[in-house]
């Protein structure tokens, strides 16, 4: 295993952007926005580097800090980094806008760029550490740091959301420090001190303690992280954060804050899956649950962002299902479908953005209609991302889904399955629904049919064309992220089997 | 010339998935004329491409040319070998398909150009046109795709994609009609392909090696093979509009002319057909209860819709729902095949040639009749054939090559149906004589319908027609010979489809 400052490189060159940002962001812009898009340059940058360093080398640590990079971070890491690029860019544009409408002023935008720099280096820490205490406050530090964001308005309906997002998610969260302190003090007998909260021991640790202990440690860490993550019945804070949020902060909380839940529960729940049959029937119950409740609200949805907000509630059920199954189709579909929901979903987000900025503020389906002749961009964008999330092939989330069905059916547990198949073309049929409802057709309403309506600015469409390229590009040649899934997925299979040997 | 003689299919294949593929893209960036000669060239090189591949199958009739382009890495888990899923090849039966895509694919482009034009009664459009190619030209490759498809998997994505086709070409005109209808065939086709899919995990899951290959069917056990068929038969039911699904079909007549015709006659409905056809060339061991849920399927579709036509005053629907009962005629070849028959089930495959230049060429001729006339109701219509002789000509030879009048080419597949229906007996004699009365039914149908619309007094809409040449003329001419003379080129090629047992 190799000794390596990317890890910390990575951390740190968010923060102190984050901190270039806050003590000269007021006077200077350069250090404002122009600190928030090179900060995030620079740390796509770095995780592009440790990405290749992984797959050729293996994995890499800082052991004094419990820093630890192996095929999963990597994966996540580099995802997280080239998402924050995107919406950091994103946001340029949109937020000048916000300021230019009176929605807010130019000083607050300090505050903006500041929590979303540190929003990422605590991601990055999230996903770097080996240690799970430190797991637990990284989670937490990431909820912080977007509460504010989610309230960034600063209206009733935004200080609401975002109220309800903390006390959620922060007492949920206690649940999976409940469940690290109850594994560590069983485990403390045979592996005493610091080994004992390592991620990379725990498969050597499962075997040792009782059955009870690590089923109950199992329920606190799917409570746990699976609020974070958005699972029902834990999502409440969900829909009302994603829809109060600025469009770029909706983005980043479905692409990435309730994937470092998915992240959380693939590093802990995962390695106690092939242990105990029970995990994996409980985690596939769940998230089927998840799956189908999710549909179902978001098919009663008229406001695009809940709508969207909900179709995340039900497609992070496929991710957790495919962790929980534990073997390696479940786990590869699992992190093959984190990596395309984060694109598709952030696309998907940031094209209602763009519909929102075009359109002065709509957001209700029913308002809109026939934007597609005026928005051509945006619109393409939308069915792409609506279309991948449908799981219809050649795009991305086909081949994620066709994994996850595959893994379902290798273990048997054919009604999951079919419950993933059904909520698979509910959501295609609504997202289409959506889609043409919003940009095909002919506008009804008054605003709608205002004739200044008409494609937003490059700097916003930049990066919602990367994401629809991206997408296409990985449901034409699946094979192209493989090295990275892979090793994502050997490295979990490694920690287990590092217990399985006598 | 001289150069493409030289290339083997081997080289073809790819290029020629790509062809309309990279003019698709083009054309959205395109607008009304220039679009109109992209769109053609594009499909013109598909063509000549298509023909050079088939050329070189007529060369070895009985081998199987394939290119092999890539793995699914994952799934072949941490250590197995990863099957097989990215493959173009093409064979006898593929070639059949191949021609009767990429013939009538160009033919429906060129046909276009004149009917979305402001000339058009009915529908004076001129606007979006670039979308609309792109579109078609995608929907030609996707079908191309389907027909030299090397295995199930890789032909699942090609099918999806015609799914996606449909949807958006059904909605073209996006009023609220033809979103709806767009919309429902999207469902539908969706649905069925979940089967489809359900079906590839199924022997993915039963087979170490090459688990998504055409033969795949042949090595799994008789229970799983039940199940497999069932799944395949299911999504082939939902794509060729068969009973419980046939109910897009006539909805998505709110389509352009042009795109219905593309739909019936090569497109779409004739994937889910190709899809069984390759099935049960492919499979040994089906079972003869997987036939006789074919056949009685079939059959019932049929008889529903021979009913359904006496409730129809749109020609479009008429036509819509006549195209089902032939994929119905289609499918109960292939259920004679499963039965033992290849000589139904080659007629079974020569239908799907006969049928696609046969409806291909009714659904162009009402689609001018629409240009001219603004209206495709039979009330509205009379006295046509002295304003429009090469339509009413075109129309005609239209009902006698789906209806089966000697010496058209759907003579010789319903007359191939039948003879392997009577060869083998017993309830398959039945089937045959049930089908002869169809035949009969339907014929009838379809005289009076033409007597009503081209024969008598004019009515008040027709005295209006200006008359015109135009480039639609050509084509219908070109496909009223293609009726003639299509089994003579199909033949050679469905001697050589074999039939697993």
């Amino acid at each position: 295993m190799a000794e390596s400052f990317l890890p910390l490189a990575l951390i740190g060159v968010p923060v102190v952007a984050s901190l270039i940002i806050f003590t000269l962001g007021i006077k200077w812009r350069l250090c404002r926005e122009g600190a928030a898009i090179g900060g995030a340059a620079l740390t796509a940058y770095l995780a592009v580097l440790l990405a290749r360093r992984v797959v050729t080398v293996g994995p890499l640590q800082d052991c004094p800090l419990d820093l630890y990079a192996d095929g999963l971070s990597a994966l996540v890491v580099l995802l997280v980094s080239i998402v924050m690029l995107i919406i950091v860019g994103y946001s340029l544009r949109y937020m000048q806008y916000q300021v230019e409408q009176g929605l807010t002023t130019s000083h607050r935008l300090v505050l903006y760029y500041g929590l979303l720099m540190l929003f990422a280096a605590v991601m990055m820490w999230a996903c770097l550490t080996n240690n799970m205490i430190w797991l637990y406050v990284a989670l937490e530090g990431t909820t912080l740091a977007t509460a504010l964001l989610v309230c960034f308005n600063w209206n009733n309906e935004g200080l609401e959301a975002s109220y309800k997002y903390v006390l959620i998610v922060v007492t949920g969260l206690c649940f999976a420090l409940f469940g690290t302190v109850l594994l560590y003090s069983a485990a403390g007998q045979y592996s005493p001190g610091r080994p004992a909260l390592l991620l990379t021991e725990l498969g050597r640790i499962i075997p040792l303690i009782p059955r009870s202990v690590s089923l109950l440690a199992v329920a606190f860490f799917i409570v746990g992280f699976g609020t974070k993550a958005g699972l029902i019945p834990f999502h409440a804070w969900l829909p009302d954060a994603h829809s109060e949020a600025p469009a770029p902060i909706s983005a980043l909380l479905s692409g990435l804050v309730i994937k470092v839940g998915a992240y959380a529960l693939a590093r802990t729940v995962t390695i106690f899956a092939p242990h105990y049959d029970a995990v994996i029937v409980f985690v596939a119950i769940i998230a089927s649950a998840s799956m189908i409740i999710g549909i179902l609200m978001a098919w009663a949805q008229d406001d695009l962002k809940r709508l969207l907000a909900f179709h995340s509630v039900s497609q992070i059920g496929y991710i957790i299902e495919g962790l929980g199954f534990g073997t390696y189709l479940g786990v590869y579909g699992g992190l093959f479908h984190l990596v395309n929901h984060t694109l598709f979903k952030t696309l998907l987000f940031l094209s209602v953005g763009a519909v929102m900025y075009a359109t002065g503020g709509l957001r209700r389906i029913s308002q809109l209609g026939g934007l597609g002749r005026r928005m051509p961009i945006t619109a393409f964008c939308f069915f792409i991302g609506a279309i991948a999330m449908g799981g219809l092939p050649p795009l991305n989330g086909f081949w994620s889904k066709l994994t996850l069905f595959m893994a379902g059916g290798e273990l048997h547990l054919w009604w999951a399955v079919a419950i993933g198949m059904v909520v698979s073309i509910l959501t295609l049929t609504c997202m289409v629904h959506t889609a043409y409802k919003v940009f095909w057709g002919h506008p009804t309403t008054e605003p709608a049919t205002n004739p200044g309506i008409r494609e937003v600015p490059i700097s916003i469409w930049l990066g919602m064309a990367v994401l629809a390229v991206l997408c296409i590009a990985i449901g034409v040649y699946p094979q192209l992220i493989h090295p990275l899934l892979h090793r994502g997925t050997e490295s979990i299979l490694a920690v287990y089997r590092a217990g399985a040997i006598p | 010339m001289s150069v493409l003689a030289e290339l083997s299919a081997r080289e073809l294949l790819v290029p020629l998935v790509a062809a309309p593929l990279i003019g698709a893209l083009l054309c959205i960036f395109l607008k009304r004329r220039v679009s109109d000669y992209v769109a053609a060239i594009f499909a013109a090189i598909t063509l000549v491409l298509a023909i050079g591949a088939i050329g070189d199958v007529f060369g070895n009739l009985d081998s199987t040319i394939s290119v092999p382009l890539g793995r699914l890495p994952m799934l072949g888990g941490e250590t197995g070998v990863a099957p097989l899923v990215f493959e173009l090849s093409i064979d006898a039966l593929g070639a059949l398909m191949l021609f009767i895509v990429v013939v009538i694919g160009f033919l429906v482009v060129v046909y276009s150009s004149e009917y979305l034009s402001p000339n058009n009664v009915e529908h004076a459009a001129g606007e979006n046109k670039g979308r609309y190619y792109a579109w078609l030209l995608l929907f030609l490759g996707a079908m191309v795709g389907i027909a030299v498809s090397g295995n199930f998997l890789q032909m699942f994505i090609f099918w999806e994609l015609t799914t996606l086709c449909s949807w958006a070409l059904i909605s073209h005109y996006q009023n609220e009609e033809s979103l709806r209808a767009g919309f429902k065939a999207l469902v539908m086709t969706a649905i069925g392909g979940l089967f489809f899919l359900l079906a590839l995990v199924l022997l993915y899951l039963n087979l170490d090696t090459n688990p998504f290959a055409f033969d795949a069917l042949g090595r799994v056990s008789p229970e799983v093979r039940t199940l497999v068929f069932v799944f395949l038969l299911i999504g082939a039911w939902a794509k060729a509009a068969q009973f419980p699904f046939f109910t897009w079909l006539p909805d998505a007549m709110a389509a352009p002319t042009p795109i219905s015709c593309y739909l019936h006659a090569a497109a779409m409905v004739k994937a889910g057909v190709f899809l069984m056809a390759r099935t049960v060339s492919a499979s040994f061991g089906l079972s003869y209860g997987m036939g006789l849920l074919m056949g009685l399927m079939a059959l019932g579709t049929i008889f529903i819709v021979v009913f359904l036509f006496l409730f129809q005053d749109d020609l479009k629907k008429i036509l819509a729902l006549s195209t089902i009962a032939h994929l119905g005629y289609i499918l109960i070849g292939c259920a004679l095949g499963v039965w033992g028959s290849a000589v139904a089930f080659q007629g079974g495959l020569l239908h799907i040639a006969a049928h696609g230049c046969g409806k291909g060429l009714l659904f162009l001729a009402v689609g001018m009749l629409t240009y001219y006339t603004g209206s495709r109701r039979i009330s509205e219509l009379s006295g046509l054939g002295a304003k429009l002789p090469l339509v009413a000509l075109a129309f005609f030879v239209g009902i006698f090559t789906i209806t089966g009048v000697p010496p058209l080419a759907g003579f010789w597949s319903k007359f191939m149906i039948l003879a392997g229906a009577l060869e083998l007996g017993g309830f398959a004699a039945v089937i045959a004589i049930l089908l002869l009365i169809e035949t009969m039914i339907t014929f009838g149908f379809f005289l009076w319908v033409g007597h009503r619309v081209f024969f008598g007094k004019p009515s008040a809409v027709v005295t209006e027609v200006e008359r015109s040449i135009t480039i639609m003329h050509v084509v219908i001419i070109i496909l009223a010979v293609l009726c003639a003379v299509v089994h003579l080129f199909a033949i050679p090629l469905i001697e050589h489809v074999p039939l697993g047992m």
